[in-house]
């Protein structure tokens, strides 16, 4: 282990610590001097409390990809659910699994086909089911995924993988206002009477969005 | 509160005017012809909300499909791909039926 | 690769400005003659524009990004000073070298800090103040 007097070239920041075992903390960029300025003042003036960010944090990460995998597995397992689900997502979510999606925005649940495939974008920011899946992948929310998608939908689909037949439709949705998209991918071949738990393995979160599939079997 | 202008199946184009300011009708959109696939709601309208303003009356926000061979020349997909977005209705015009 | 329609003519919008005034200047929608004839593509106005390929790479959101987004929807959800959209159309009135350059949140932030402005709850005064006061506290040598 190498010992604190062992003057090295690298430097050690002024906490002391060797570098060898934690990296020096890099400089906050302007940006996050800026967020912290912001919360200082508005915790100062007491417009918010620290408590308020942290239950937000704490909020958004029980809202994640595998929760919408959850639902989706368990509309493959019971097509009641998956019927209500689809037609009055807001009430079918919050009986089932007390999720609250809130009055802003309304949810469109929509299923993929052997005919039909959809796939969901928001070109104009980065419209997206967070109150579900959480926040949106980084790819969604680029340039290239937003100025593309809408125009060569199964060019950008062969990019992630997977290419529908030209006998299958696609649907490119836009999220323009307040509509939020949640995708029921197929349910793959090979997986009659599984349970929930290991259905909900197979859901990806590309597969929600419409960028890809659900996995095989095989592969899970 | 006033009735949709627009019902499903209605042949609409979306206007092909600028707006200075937000609002959410994309460009690549303003001009093309398509029709409705959803009368979604009324909502308030988000031109106003972006500038403070409560964005009332709520206005009426339809889905509209469009057929990707019409948006794009020079689209290669089969003549069955779409696309959808939602559209408010002070943004939508009557257009001819394709038929 | 699809056409993409005739490119509008190149426009300068108005940077993001940090006002030094007091009092915040209320935005106000624009009028029906400030419209112009021809539709224009904002810089935030993407679809059909050629891309290249896309970068799929994961990325876990960092300590700063979460906070961005929690202290947005906190403002917003909770507390109701602006609504969304008014954040929208912040980063939708960046210059388009910046809307390019700056990162997702980096744009968030900067788009937060004009709305606080706009709703009279903190001056750009004393959020460069409060930039200036953190920095020489972590100057080499401040007093811990």
């Amino acid at each position: 282990m190498p010992a604190k007097h062992d003057h090295h070239d690298h430097d050690h920041d002024l906490g002391g610590h060797d570098d060898h075992i934690a990296p020096a903390e890099a400089p906050p960029s302007a940006h996050e001097i800026l967020e912290r300025a912001i919360s200082a003042l508005l915790i100062e003036k007491g417009v918010i409390a620290e408590a308020d960010i942290q239950r937000q944090i704490n909020f958004m990460a029980s809202r994640n990809p595998a929760l919408g995998a959850k639902i989706v597995a368990k509309a493959w397992a019971d097509p009641a659910f998956k019927k209500a689900l689809v037609a009055e997502p807001r009430e079918t979510l919050k009986a089932h699994f007390d999720i609250d999606i809130g009055t802003a925005t309304e949810l469109k649940v929509i299923e993929n086909g052997p005919r039909d495939h959809h796939v969901v974008t928001c070109t104009l920011c980065s419209c997206y089911p967070r109150l579900i899946l959480g926040p949106p992948p980084a790819w969604y929310k680029s340039f290239e995924y937003r100025s593309r998608v809408v125009a060569e939908p199964r060019a950008v689909l062969k990019e992630f993988g997977f290419e529908p037949p030209r006998s299958t439709a696609v649907h490119v949705h836009d999220s323009t206002a307040d509509l939020r998209y949640l995708i029921i991918p197929r349910r793959p071949k090979g997986t009659d009477g599984w349970s929930e738990a290991k259905l909900a393995a197979l859901v990806t979160r590309d597969s929600m969005i419409g960028t890809a599939e659900a996995l095989e079997p095989a592969a899970a | 509160m006033m009735e949709p202008r627009f019902k499903v199946g209605d042949p609409v184009a979306v206007a092909r005017r600028g707006h200075d300011g937000h609002h959410r009708a994309p460009f690549y959109l303003k001009g093309r012809a398509g029709e409705v696939a959803e009368v979604i709601g009324a909502f308030r309208n988000p031109e106003q909300l972006a500038y403070h303003k409560p964005g009332l009356p709520k206005c009426f926000l339809y889905l509209v499909r469009f057929r990707q061979s019409d948006l794009w020349k020079a689209y290669d997909g089969p003549a069955a791909d779409v696309l959808t977005a939602e559209i408010y209705e002070h943004w939508l015009e009557p257009a001819q039926s394709r038929g | 690769m699809a056409k993409s329609k005739k490119p509008a003519p190149k426009r300068t919008p108005p940077k993001l400005a940090t006002r030094r005034s007091a009092k915040p200047r209320k935005p106000a929608p624009p009028k029906a003659a400030a419209r112009k004839p021809a539709p224009k593509r904002g810089v935030h106005d993407l679809g059909g524009l050629p891309g290249g390929p896309i970068d799929r790479a994961h990325h876990t959101l960092t300590p700063f990004e979460e906070r961005v987004d929690a202290l947005m929807m906190v403002l917003t959800n909770q507390h109701g000073i602006y609504k969304v959209d008014s954040l929208r159309r912040a980063i939708e009135s960046l210059a388009a070298r910046e809307y390019r350059h700056l990162a997702y949140y980096e744009k968030w932030i900067r788009g937060i800090r004009m709305m606080l402005v706009e709703q009279g709850v903190l001056t750009d005064a004393e959020i460069d103040a409060k930039i200036a006061a953190i920095k020489a506290a972590r100057a080499p040598g401040a007093a811990a």
